[in-house]
């Protein structure tokens, strides 16, 4: 009878064992970190839809750790690092997630995707209510994005890195993605997990940033319904065609979000449900899942144990705790120069977390008072907030690529 | 290490040029949202005229 060594047989433990001190204790954190993000997911405290699968995923890859050969350990979920084309063609049929990876999530495709469902779940109406404001108020509460910045160069960052960081500001997951892709791609995976990570948590603290800097009396100013235009579908398709047209031509290294997004609108007011019902569906949540998934599965310890965590986790809290600060600035602007009738609140959807920054408006408003209504000028704001997101990342990415 | 000063200046070119483009999309909507408005009224007016002689000279009625 063969010798046979127990620990080779569960290589899961046994690669945990041989392990050095420090990616073993990653290891183990990562795998009780996924758990609390799917407890967490579940609960509602963090966004389901992205932190379930990422919490999974995040669990099962720094358990599932296996000797590829004698000595070399790994997984078999996919190689964020192959860039050899012998040797991808070889993992993409080896590792069952590198083919999503690879033809989805490494070329950007996944955040259009992601964009072009944001696009049909958007109603392009709430921006032609009030144009200037709205797009007032998403230039301020872009604060974050800007002024992160020089803060990350002054920590040693380089310029492209800390582009990529300075977009958590921007509050939107795909952009943030699709700018780190393409400006820091040595780090875009703890870019892009501190980004979704924080986003689920605007839902957690911006509610205290609107009571810390708005009073009860104004939280709850009721803003003119009669004011609000109707839009047609015409005046929405035009506007998205020709906007879209416009920011190609402006960015084209952008081109792919913007038409994703107009797209979106486009096909939302074109009113063919079969596209719409897919593209809405299975498009945006197959797409987000999978986003979801990925992101947990490139957080093995190997990969996350990166000096540049602790850093980017500080950078990506004040990015999106100033954009947060400079959309309530615009929000008192905008209610000075009203003659006190704007609610101030609106300000912090012009963080283009479409839609939960607009929700988190109408809540803090309705629990000021409860016959407030601001959602449609904070939908407004935040999907203003998303095109003006779009247009810094093209900016940044067209400056420093 | 890259200069702090030299990136602060950027960060303002940006968000100037995010505002102007930013700004420049809005006069799109205004623009397209008043082009609509002009061209359906157009529309409807002649529609109304005719609307109104057809009132005030009412079809004689046929077999």
């Amino acid at each position: 009878m063969p010798h046979i060594d127990v620990l080779h047989i569960f290589q899961g433990v046994a690669t945990l064992v041989a392990a050095p001190t420090g990616i073993a204790i990653a290891r183990i954190v990562l795998i009780g970190l996924g758990i609390l993000f799917v407890y967490l997911g579940a609960k509602g405290t963090l966004e389901p839809l992205i932190m379930i699968p990422m919490g999974f995923g995040m669990s099962s890859v720094n358990a599932g750790v296996l000797y590829l050969s004698d000595k070399v350990t790994g997984t078999i979920f996919l190689d964020p690092m192959t860039s050899e084309t012998g040797q991808l063609v070889n993992i993409l049929q080896i590792d069952f997630l590198q083919p999503v990876y690879t033809f989805m999530f490494s070329n950007g495709l996944i955040a259009c995707l992601v964009f072009m469902g944001i696009g049909v779940i958007s109603d392009i109406g709430y921006v032609l209510i009030a144009p200037f404001r709205s797009m007032f108020i998403a230039v301020c509460a872009e604060l974050g994005t800007v002024l992160t910045f020089p803060i990350a160069v002054a920590f040693g960052i380089p310029y492209k890195q800390a582009a990529a960081i300075a977009m958590i500001g921007g509050a939107d997951g795909p952009m943030v993605l699709y700018t780190s892709l393409i400006l820091a791609k040595d780090i875009f995976v703890p870019i892009t997990i501190v980004a979704y990570l924080y986003l689920s948590l605007t839902y957690a603290v911006y509610p205290y940033l609107i009571k810390l800097l708005i009073p009860q009396e104004l939280r709850g100013l009721k803003m003119d319904a009669g004011s609000r235009p109707k839009v047609s579908k015409a005046e929405k398709m035009s506007f998205a065609v020709i906007t879209s047209v416009l920011l190609c031509l402006l960015f084209p290294v952008a081109a792919p979000l913007f038409m994703s997004f107009f797209l979106g609108i486009v096909i939302r007011e074109s009113g063919v449900t079969q596209f719409i019902d897919f593209i809405g569906g299975p498009v945006l949540y197959g797409s987000t899942f999978f986003l979801g998934l990925l992101l947990g599965v490139l957080c093995e310890a190997g990969t996350i144990l990166n000096p540049a965590v602790l850093t980017l986790l500080v950078l990506g809290m004040v990015s999106l705790l100033i954009s947060g600060v400079g959309g309530i600035i615009g929000g008192y602007i905008m209610y000075w120069t009203s003659g006190r009738k704007f609610n101030p609140v609106i300000g912090i959807a012009g963080v283009s977390c479409v839609p939960t920054t607009a929700k988190v408006a109408q809540k803090a408003a309705r629990d000021a008072n409860k016959v407030a209504q601001i959602l449609p000028w904070a939908m407004g704001a935040s999907i203003c907030g998303v095109i003006s997101s779009a247009i810094i990342a093209a900016i940044y990415v067209t400056l420093l690529r | 290490m890259e200069n702090v000063w030299d990136a602060s200046k950027l960060a303002l070119i940006v968000y100037a040029m995010a505002a102007a483009v930013s700004f420049l999309v809005a006069c799109v909507i205004r623009l397209t949202f008043a082009g609509i408005r002009l061209h359906s009224s157009r529309g409807a007016t002649p529609a109304a005229s005719a609307a109104q002689a057809a009132s005030q000279n009412p079809p004689k009625s046929g077999s």
